[in-house]
């Protein structure tokens, strides 16, 4: 456009220029709401697949609080001299919305449970298991205090989860 | 035009983010939710002072949290209820986060 000069050309110039401008805007309307689809559809991928994680992630902290209440209540009666009560724990688990899988005395005299919950972040991802199980131990702990119950993160160094995640399902593991 | 559509479907862009942001904070307010009702159960369960257990069990949950604490039998039964995240409060499908611990009273 530089090269050119006159009225007559200018304003040639100038109606090409609209001319061009009106087809380059036909050609291109349209593109910015696609890319922004595109945007909000991979956002919105992005974060069904965090929420599903995250989900995840209650459940696995429920179930690991959940066998820690539980495996507390199975070894209740441990603390006054009794034998493990792990109808307790399973019933302990059941109002909490956890179902008890496993519960065994140690040789330490402490209870080991194992509880399950129903995964609620129903979800397309691969590899999401059905439940998530946590485990803990509890049992009589003598400490400065006295004799009381502890559980755990009293017994052991605190409660891990670990980040295998297996067909089966999670396992929140706690110490040995 | 593109101007035009851009300043329309941004917009959008931004408010299926701050939903899902808001999704986020929904579960990360679930867990919080979780290990109070987990915290006041247990110290209930060991006898601690309920004005103790309380405060201990607030000081993690959400703001605006509420616990309903019930004795049923020989358990102790810890319902913590937190706020929504503000963007979703008016969606009426959305149920708040609640979290639920039972512990067995120890003698």
């Amino acid at each position: 456009m530089t090269t050119v000069s006159g009225p007559t050309s200018r304003s040639y110039g100038r109606s090409w220029q609209r001319n061009r401008s009106a087809a380059t805007s036909d050609r291109e309307q349209g593109s910015a709401t696609v890319l922004v689809a595109a945007a909000v559809g991979l956002v919105a991928v992005v974060s069904a697949a965090v929420l599903v994680v995250v989900g995840l992630v209650r459940d696995l902290h429920h179930a690991r609080g959940t066998a820690d209440l539980a495996a507390l209540a199975a070894a209740g009666p441990t603390a006054v001299g009794g034998i493990a009560d792990c109808s307790a724990g399973a019933w302990v688990a059941r109002r909490a919305g956890a179902r008890l899988v496993s519960c065994r005395t140690l040789a330490d005299g402490s209870v080991r449970v194992a509880v399950s919950v129903p995964v609620q972040a129903r979800s397309w991802l691969p590899g999401v298991p059905a439940t998530v199980s946590g485990s803990a131990r509890a049992g009589v702990v003598d400490d400065s205090g006295g004799r009381r119950l502890g559980s755990s993160s009293a017994l052991d160094r605190p409660v891990e989860l670990t980040a295998s995640a297996r067909r089966a399902g999670l396992t929140a593991a706690g110490g040995a | 035009m593109v101007t035009v559509e851009l300043a329309v479907a941004i917009p959008a862009l931004v408010a299926v983010l701050a939903l899902c942001l808001a999704a986020l904070d929904l579960g990360l307010r679930q867990v919080r939710c979780d290990a109070a009702a987990r915290t006041v159960a247990r110290q209930l369960a060991r006898g601690e002072a309920p004005a103790s257990a309380r405060r201990d069990g607030l000081r993690g949950a959400p703001d605006g949290a509420r616990l309903i604490v019930r004795r049923e039998g020989a358990d102790v039964r810890v319902t913590v209820t937190a706020p929504l995240p503000a963007v979703l409060a008016p969606l009426a499908a959305v149920a708040e986060p609640r979290a639920v611990a039972v512990a067995r009273l120890e003698q």
